[in-house]
């Protein structure tokens, strides 16, 4: 068994890493298949009976609230003969038919009927042929599964992700998030890994996102140099585990950002004109800067990214195609407009018609070609190298290095070696 | 409801929407984007929803809703050159037809299918679905004061559809 660990050095990562259908499937295996992975928000399933399926690197699960409020994931496969029981991307049911012969379980995947018993003697144990179940978890909403029965405890996997999450949920002034408004659904033509990685990127939104930068400068009125300063307070960080981020809150505020976004959607003035003759001006402006985002990018191991005001979540179906869900949810304790105007300002930049993602997943698409070039093997994170700063097991870089990269791939390494890495195999 | 409303649409009123959808058809696949707008009204609404049911843009999460300000900047952005989503920049035909037409509100409300193939980088696509066109009189010329576009494939994962639908 192969274990890929001279596919990463300390300042670059083998091109094989994202072209080789091979290492795809020891990932789906050795990460997908351990770690914890994010499945739903507690929101998108509030009532007894709900349901959303997703899957687990290739495994079907079906995410489910039974009738006393657990949530089961539940592995999306008949124990009779291999169909999947359920096909709905959500719903809400109290049972689920395998539409072959007939086997039905329950929301917690116990098995409740099987047409024709007479044929199974005595000896047939209907306790063990219940739906294969993941461990499952949940901070603050987020639902977490892994197909390991010995993965650890979610908290400490999520480590130095949780300041994070809890601010994006923060947000809310009742620190409720409502994700079930729905999704924007795309896909690009590249490796699952260049989307975590591009999420926390600070080097590119200068370059490839000029166009939509000049037009966030025609908004204000001044030139929006967040991401093309010299001197910023701007940072990214290997926050442990693999997880990455790149935190703009100060700059995001200091300069009205999800503020002018908002006053430039459709019905944006009108609804500014309201909110400032009842509150004034300054505490509009306050308000709109503080509910239209975060002003971070969150990349949790291996498929969750947190953006402003968006759960991202990527797919991976081949070496060569990702699949990413993008769902803005509403904040509890905002009025309803100011909540409709956040969607409007998120729509602006994101979805497949949106005025920057799209060219992300262009520059994903490109990578993907450019790599198909066997003779040049190695794929350079360097940047920044000479300047991290090392702070409690933490590693933080400047805005626009790769610090957060290096740490991605010292996890990826990790998990990719034949031997599984320590938390997953002590019981 | 008047006279007007309930008499059949006749063969010059079919001629005028049908050849306003044609006209507008063919300045989208030959990317005169600026000819494109005229044909708006300025309370334009354009609309892709992304729901499998949908019924209001402001309550829903959608795939495109523009007014006019924002069509304007799209048309920028899709003219500018600079976004590498559109570098280089989609062609595309598409044929439209099934058209049926009803007397609304100070106009007509169309309704249309289409079939949109599109090329970018090697990379194609086939979109199809229905065109809804709210269309109304300003100054004796038809202008489009609303453009829902229902894509078959709105529920699945999309490709890249920067370009206008």
């Amino acid at each position: 068994m192969e274990d890929y660990q001279d596919l990463v050095r300390d300042d670059a990562v083998h091109r094989r890493a994202y072209v080789d259908p091979l290492i795809f499937d020891a990932e789906m295996e050795r990460i997908f298949g351990r770690v914890w992975v994010y499945v739903a928000h507690e929101s998108e399933l509030p009532r007894p009976g709900d349901y959303k399926t997703v899957s687990i690197g290739r495994t079907p699960v079906i995410v489910t609230r039974d009738a006393a409020g657990e949530l089961a994931v539940l592995v999306n496969r008949c124990t009779h003969r291999g169909l999947t029981v359920c096909q709905a991307g959500s719903g809400n049911a109290s049972v689920f038919t395998c539409p072959y012969h007939g086997w039905s379980y329950d929301l917690s995947g116990k098995l409740t009927g099987v047409p024709f018993p007479s044929g199974y003697d005595d000896a047939f144990d209907r306790a063990s042929r219940g739906l294969g179940r993941a461990r499952v978890e949940s901070y603050r909403g987020f639902i977490f599964a892994s197909l390991d029965p010995a993965v650890q405890p979610l908290r400490s996997w999520l480590g130095g992700a949780i300041p994070y999450l809890d601010a994006f949920t923060d947000c809310s002034p009742t620190g409720q998030l409502d994700a079930s408004l729905g999704a924007q659904r795309t896909w690009y033509k590249g490796n699952w890994k260049l989307q975590l990685e591009g999420a926390v990127d600070g080097y590119h939104p200068y370059v490839l996102h000029k166009a939509f930068f000049d037009y966030q400068s025609s908004l204000a009125g001044r030139r929006h140099d967040i991401y093309s300063r010299k001197e910023s307070p701007v940072f990214v960080g290997d926050l442990g585990n693999g997880h990455m981020c790149i935190d703009t809150r100060d700059e995001f505020a200091k300069n009205n950002v999800y503020y002018e976004r908002i006053r430039a959607a459709p019905g944006g003035p009108e609804v500014i004109a309201d909110l400032e003759r009842e509150h004034g001006a300054e505490e509009t402006k306050r308000l709109l800067n503080a509910s239209g985002g975060v002003g971070f990018n969150l990349a949790v191991f291996p498929n969750l990214v947190v953006i402003h005001a968006q759960i991202r979540v990527t797919h991976p179906v081949a070496v060569d195609r990702t699949a990413v869900e993008v769902r803005p949810p509403m904040l509890g304790g905002l009025p309803l407009r100011v909540n409709q105007l956040r969607i409007r300002a998120h729509e602006l930049l994101h979805g497949p018609a949106g005025f920057v993602a799209p060219d992300d997943l262009e520059a994903f698409g490109r990578t993907q070609r450019g790599l198909a070039a066997t003779s040049m093997e190695w794929m350079d994170f360097s940047r920044g190298l000479h300047r991290e700063r090392h702070v409690d097991g933490r590693v933080y870089g400047e805005m626009t290095d790769e610090t957060h990269v290096r740490g991605f791939y010292r996890q990826w390494r990790r998990w990719m070696g034949s031997q599984a890495p320590v938390e997953a195999v002590a019981r | 409801m008047n006279a007007a409303a309930t008499t059949p649409i006749g063969a010059e009123e079919r001629e005028r929407c049908t050849e306003l959808l044609f006209r507008e058809a063919r300045l989208l696949d030959r990317v005169k984007l600026r000819e494109w707008l005229e044909l708006l009204d300025d309370e334009v609404v354009y609309w892709v929803p992304l729901n499998e049911e949908y019924a209001d843009p402001e309550a829903e999460l959608n795939i495109i809703y523009d007014d006019r300000r924002r069509l304007g900047v799209r048309v920028d952005r899709l003219e500018g050159g600079d976004a590498i989503s559109q570098m280089p920049p989609s062609r595309t035909a598409r044929l439209v037809g099934n058209i049926t037409i009803a007397r609304s509100d100070g106009g007509y409300a169309t309704e249309s299918t289409f079939v949109l193939y599109e090329l970018r980088s090697g990379d194609n696509q086939l979109l199809a679905g229905r065109y809804f066109h709210e269309l109304v009189e300003r100054d004796g010329e038809l202008k489009i004061r609303r453009k829902t576009v229902e894509l078959v494939t709105r529920t699945e994962p999309l490709f890249n559809v920067t370009f206008l639908l």
